[in-house]
């Protein structure tokens, strides 16, 4: 049975915001609901009305989605992790004994940039609720980031191998746990259009 | 039945509907409705992320087709979503009884 062009408009916001393989679904499923109602009340316009009633609207529909998706629990993990790693870097280069002031400022300033990067991207993506390829396209630079930023640390430590201290052990083995969970999140956030 | 009702309990009653064979989201949702007399009766579109996690949980396996012109993805129970079904089931029956018991005065546990 062909659609409604109420049910075609509603398919179109929710393609706006929703990847393709979700919508052919939805719009299945939206389909049979007109199909039903159009049995049961004869009239396409009461019917469509009726099927998108039941549907659910487009707000609703998408916030499920986001909530239900793999990058806003990726985000989440990794915003609740980043200010763990980050103390721990913290008070390792605060004790240091002069090896972090060889860092040059102009890479403390850029990865000061990126770190504030990652972690807006991270908040946008736990916080949008309407706009599904937002949260992954921002979980998914975020997760990046964080990977790319965490590999820097663990790359200078290796540069200039300061002395060994139980503060450095914990920083680092942050950082690598964090670098697992952001390289294990992120071929589901590529993967899933 | 307002969904914050639902809470813990939607992943088992979703399952449930696909126990005796694959069904589509539509279905899914229309069968939970038909199970429950029509007291549970979810927005359509809110099923589907429901579905969606199931599935990247391991508990439901996803297959596409075409019916009626229209590409369908239909969903059926793993092994391992089986398993979780029985375990919601006795986890509800034990949780059933529990506040039964203590709702209507009687013995905590219950014991009949």
């Amino acid at each position: 049975m062909a659609g409604h062009e109420l049910i075609e408009r509603h398919l179109q916001t929710l393609a706006e915001r929703l990847p393709g393989p979700v919508v052919d679904e939805l719009a299945d499923g939206l389909l049979a609901s007109y199909d039903d109602q159009m049995e049961r009340l004869g009239d396409p316009d009461a019917a469509a009305r009726a099927a998108l009633v039941d549907f659910g609207d487009a707000d609703t529909v998408t916030a499920a989605f986001v909530r239900a998706s793999p990058a806003r629990h990726a985000a989440f993990t990794l915003l609740v992790a980043g200010p763990i790693v980050g103390l721990g870097w913290g008070a390792t280069l605060l004790t240091a004994n002069g090896w972090a002031s060889a860092i040059p400022l102009a890479s403390r300033l850029a990865f000061g940039l990126l770190l504030g990067s990652a972690v807006l991207m991270l908040v946008t993506a736990a916080r949008e609720q309407r706009h599904y390829r937002t949260v992954r396209l921002a979980a998914l630079g975020g997760a990046g980031t964080v990977a790319v930023l965490d590999t820097v640390m663990l790359g200078t430590v290796v540069t200039l191998a300061p002395p060994p201290s139980l503060l450095l052990l914990v920083a680092l083995t942050g950082s690598v746990a964090r670098i697992m969970l952001a390289v294990r999140a992120i071929p589901a956030l590529i993967t899933r259009s | 039945m307002r969904a914050e009702a639902l809470k813990g309990h939607l992943d088992g009653l979703l399952l449930a509907t696909l126990e005796d064979g694959p069904q589509h989201g539509y279905a899914v949702k229309e069968a939970l409705c038909d199970a429950t007399g029509g007291k549970l009766d979810l927005p359509t579109g809110t099923v589907y992320p429901a579905l969606h996690r199931l599935e990247r949980a391991g508990l439901i396996k996803g297959s596409w087709s075409v019916v009626g012109g229209r590409r369908r993805r239909t969903y059926e129970l793993t092994e391992q979503g089986r398993r979780s079904l029985a375990g919601a089931r006795d986890h509800w029956q034990e949780f059933a009884a529990v506040i039964s018991a203590a709702l209507g005065g009687g013995p905590w546990p219950a014991t009949n």
